[in-house]
């Protein structure tokens, strides 16, 4: 009667295992304190260059920070006479003298444009229509330290919404060049920081008969906020998958094995363990290493389709185990897929509905990075009525998940009071399995809550505390790295303790007792189906 | 003529908009006060226009002039003569900045009995006494120089801007420029420090080993006026993680708009404590038992202001007679209080402003012109 290595191990080497198991994880942690917060802005002012024919369509015609004529505008005599299509609001990204490094991984950009109150217009509406138009250059470093010419990457002319607001009780009676306070606008993403520097060129051409930007008051200013990844914190990322990638493919060589070695077919548990390891093989994968040399845009849908499959068979898996432990084998053939469809369904839904969201959203910012599903009612109708439908279906899943788990646990206290009538020995053996599996359940719990948490906590650090002076700290990373390591010692975790264990049951004198008969008549008995004595027991329990 | 006492000395496109056609006889004492006002004007106009042109020809009207207090700092050592010397693209910022405190200052006092002029060294000589007044100059000179700093980095300016980080308990070095490792590493710090840390740098450290009370008082001004940018710091948040949720987040920061931090600052000098020397010398206590101590954000004073009612030479005080008030208002606009109980003028006129303007983006503004009968109060 095979059982798995969880039942068989003793005390003591269970607890050396989780004792290291444990170790792993703090290192985790501790390795996320030497790392920078995850990413870091940097805002940009962008500077008001005229371009005196604005007619030209030229696509390679690019505005620097040193064009030859600037105005301010705030300055009204400079801007006299100026069309809005003159106006060119330019950012080179990054400041000063540095450049991007390939280990800041992808950069964002966001848009925030102030304005002021004019004399006798009327309020601005509080969310008005933008119509950009933006172009991004880039251009390298070159061998004697200066820079390419800008070549042409993306241009687009795009809509967005801003939402603007104005004090006027703060403005009192002088209203007249008060700010308003406007929102940000997302507005490009780049899934790759290919090369060293980039240049944005934005426009917000007026036209009144197209409804071009018809909502806006006087500008002052046009800021660019980026983010990008800090090096620092890919390189403790991209060494954590790499020391986490070689452990988690042995980890399976050796699950695989073990399962070989039984004269028989795997169990749905083991199918399950194996493909939860893949998907954790797979995510670990260092691909960032390759971003290094080469241009790959599709990072962050890349990155999006690996958390997300990961995701997806960690949730299937808790379902069939917690359906494993409980499902009374009345029916002798091996337990298949087929049985967990209706639950599993809600997964496939769920998945696939944010997965077409993505598509629509950095699948074709990998065309245009300027691209976004929100600005259109449509797009948003469209993302929305995906996100809700994942919603549901996650929502769905959960209640299949706390219906069974609640039953297993059921099963569990019923059979609990049948314990008192065995021998002592198997007793002992079987609340060991309890107790094991409740460990694991709690296991499970401990680190779904300590995900939770890490997240709620990472929010809120985000919010108040980055900007807090004492702090030394940087959280967001050890939270980042910690759940990250965590996930990782869980399934390692799983997959040794849920191994077939080559130890026999030892062949106890309890046999003759007439409990234990019972116990050896067990229809499931001997089968390949059986993974853990502990289900025989649900099975056996059940059935009396 | 008259656009001198209907505009407080500033903002030139107001006075632009508004412009009294009919004129009443202004008396011999009213006439000399003009002058006096125009020459404010144009001392105003010309800071308005420093702040916004770049050459620096009309910064002798600077309260606090940085290329004089260089030429005073001349022989001296330390971080502001290091400024002076070595980064004249820095101090033109600061000139810079210094100009745009002042327009705020006299923007946020036009209605008040001292309206921030620099006209014959008035705004000099209220800072050389240590009254409410002196306090939100001096602070909002701070934010000024900060601000004009942190925007000229936000540029990306090559002013010496330093990735401020939170390094600088392990290295004690002045700010060493950030390694390029370093800036893979983690990036790039907030500007906003570099913005304080230069304004601590001309104005702080020159008295550094003093202090008197004067100091003190000062000293805690500048970091009133530099925290009222810090505390009311822009954040906004982008979201970016999986599928751009809120997995991984990260926030931004932006300086308010300057009017802002005026507003700010103007709101603190409303409830500015008087503090008296505290028992160890190196710090003050308020003066009343019962109010509490001043916190970081709190200007505070150590002098009664005058009430600059009358002109007073020595005190920087022109007086308020000839000023227009508002005769409906209770507030420190109002002509009971502007005009120190002396009564006031009140004529009506035609007054030419801009009606039903309608504003084209970028920058076009059509407006009508009408002429409305305007009720004007002056100050006896």
């Amino acid at each position: 009667m095979p059982g798995t290595i969880l039942e068989n191990l003793s005390g003591k080497k269970l607890s050396v295992l989780v004792t290291i198991l444990l170790t792993f994880q703090i290192a985790c942690f501790l390795v996320g304190l030497i790392a920078p917060s995850p990413a870091t802005s940097q805002g940009i002012l962008t500077t008001v260059c005229v371009d005196r024919d604005p007619k030209n369509k030229e696509i390679n015609r690019w505005f620097t920070r040193s064009c030859p004529t600037q105005v301010h505008l705030s300055d009204r005599q400079s801007t006299a006479g100026l069309d809005a299509n003159n106006l060119v609001f330019v950012a080179e990204m990054p400041h000063y003298s540095f450049d991007y490094s390939r280990w800041q991984q992808n950069l964002m950009g966001i848009l925030q444009i102030d304005m002021v109150y004019q004399e006798d217009q009327k309020l601005l509406d509080p969310v008005m229509e933008l119509t950009l138009d933006a172009r991004l250059a880039y251009s390298d470093k070159d061998i004697n330290k200066g820079k390419t010419p800008w070549q042409y990457y993306a241009h687009s002319e795009v809509k967005r919404y801003m939402e603007c607001t104005f004090d006027e009780k703060s403005a009192h009676n002088d209203k007249n060049g008060y700010p308003y306070d406007c929102g940000m606008v997302p507005l490009f993403e780049l899934g790759s920081l290919h090369h060293d520097y980039y240049l944005l060129n934005l426009r917000l051409p007026y036209n009144r008969t197209a409804n071009k930007n018809v909502g806006l008051s006087r500008l002052e200013d046009v800021h660019i906020h980026t983010i990008h990844m800090n090096g620092g914190f890919t390189k403790v990322w991209v060494a954590l998958k790499t020391f986490f990638f070689p452990i988690i493919i042995g980890i399976m060589v050796w699950f695989w094995h073990r399962v070989h070695i039984l004269n028989r077919t795997p169990a749905l548990l083991e199918y399950m363990l194996m493909s939860l390891g893949a998907t954790l093989a797979f995510l670990n994968l260092p691909l960032e290493y390759l971003t290094l040399s080469f241009e790959m845009s599709y990072m962050l849908i890349l990155s999006d389709i690996r958390q997300g499959v990961f995701y997806a068979m960690l949730l299937s898996f808790w379902l069939v185990f917690a359906g494993e432990h409980m499902l009374i084998q009345d029916h002798g053939e091996k337990n298949s897929l087929k049985l967990y469809w209706k639950h599993l369904s809600t997964i496939v839904v769920g998945c696939f509905c944010l997965l077409i969201f993505d598509l629509c959203e950095r699948g074709v910012q990998l065309v245009n990075p300027f691209y976004s599903i929100w600005v259109t009612p449509i797009g948003t109708n469209l993302a929305l009525s995906f996100i809700i439908l994942a919603g549901i279906s996650a929502s769905i899943y959960f209640i299949f998940l706390c219906y069974m788990i609640w039953k297993v646990f059921r099963n569990i206290s019923l059979k609990r009071a049948v314990l008192p009538s065995m021998s002592q020995a198997r007793r002992l053996h079987y609340e060991g399995i309890i107790y094991r599996f409740n460990f694991l359940m709690l296991a499970t719990v401990i680190c779904a809550a300590v995900t939770v948490i890490s997240f709620i906590l990472s929010q809120v650090s985000e919010g108040q505390s980055k900007w807090d002076e004492n702090m030394e700290l940087e959280l967001s990373s050890a939270l980042h790295t910690g759940v990250y390591g965590m996930w990782n010692v869980y399934i390692c975790a799983m997959l040794m303790l849920y191994a077939p264990s080559h130890k026999q049951w030892p062949d106890d004198p309890i046999c003759n007792d007439g409990e234990e008969v019972e116990f050896s008549r067990l229809p499931t008995e001997g089968t390949a189906n059986e993974i853990s004595s502990l289900t025989s027991f649900a099975a056996k329990t059940s059935m009396d | 003529m008259h656009a001198a006492f209907t505009v407080p000395l500033l903002v030139p496109r107001r006075h632009r908009h508004r412009r009294i056609i009919a004129t009443s006889a202004a008396s011999n004492a009213t006439r000399l006060f003009l002058l006096l006002n125009l020459a404010a004007v144009a001392a105003a106009a010309s800071a308005h226009t420093t702040w916004s042109s770049s050459s620096g020809s009309t910064q002798q009207h600077l309260v606090m002039d940085p290329n004089q207090m260089c030429k005073r700092a001349r022989w001296s050592r330390g971080k502001m003569a290091d400024i002076c010397q070595n980064k004249p693209a820095l101090l033109n910022q600061i000139a810079r900045g210094v100009a745009l405190g002042q327009t705020e200052c006299q923007w946020q006092f036009r209605h008040r009995r001292w309206n921030c002029t620099s006209a014959k060294r008035s705004i000099k000589k209220v800072m050389l006494r240590d009254t409410r007044e002196t306090g939100f100059v001096n602070a909002i000179l701070a934010a000024g120089i900060t601000f004009q700093v942190t925007r000229a980095c936000t540029r990306g300016e090559q002013i010496g801007c330093s990735c401020a980080k939170k390094k600088k308990r392990k290295s004690k070095k002045k700010d060493p420029p950030l390694p390029e490792g370093d800036w893979q590493w983690d990036g790039c710090g907030e500007n906003v420090e570099f913005g304080i840390k230069r304004s601590k740098d001309f104005l702080d450290t020159r008295y550094k080993k003093r202090s008197d009370m004067k100091t003190l008082v000062k000293l805690h001004n500048y970091g009133a006026g530099r925290l009222a940018i810090k505390n009311n710091m822009r954040t906004v948040c982008k979201c970016h993680g999986l599928s751009g949720s809120c997995t991984l987040k990260t926030c931004t920061r932006k300086m308010p708009s300057f009017r802002e931090i005026g507003n700010k600052l103007k709101e603190r000098f409303d409830g500015a404590a008087k503090v008296i020397a505290g028992n160890d010398g190196q710090s003050f206590i308020p003066e009343g038992e019962t109010i509490k101590s001043p916190g970081k954000v709190d200007l505070v004073y150590s002098e009664e202001s005058p009430s600059f009612c009358l002109p007073n030479p020595a005190l920087g005080s022109f007086g308020t007679q000839g000023r227009v008030c508002n005769d409906t208002s209770q507030g420190e606009e109002g002509c009971g209080i502007l005009c120190c109980g002396r009564g006031y003028d009140v004529r009506y006129e035609m007054v030419r402003t801009n009606c039903n303007c309608t504003f084209h983006y970028c920058c076009e503004v059509k407006c009508e012109t009408c002429i409305v009968p305007t009720r004007i109060s002056t100050c006896l």
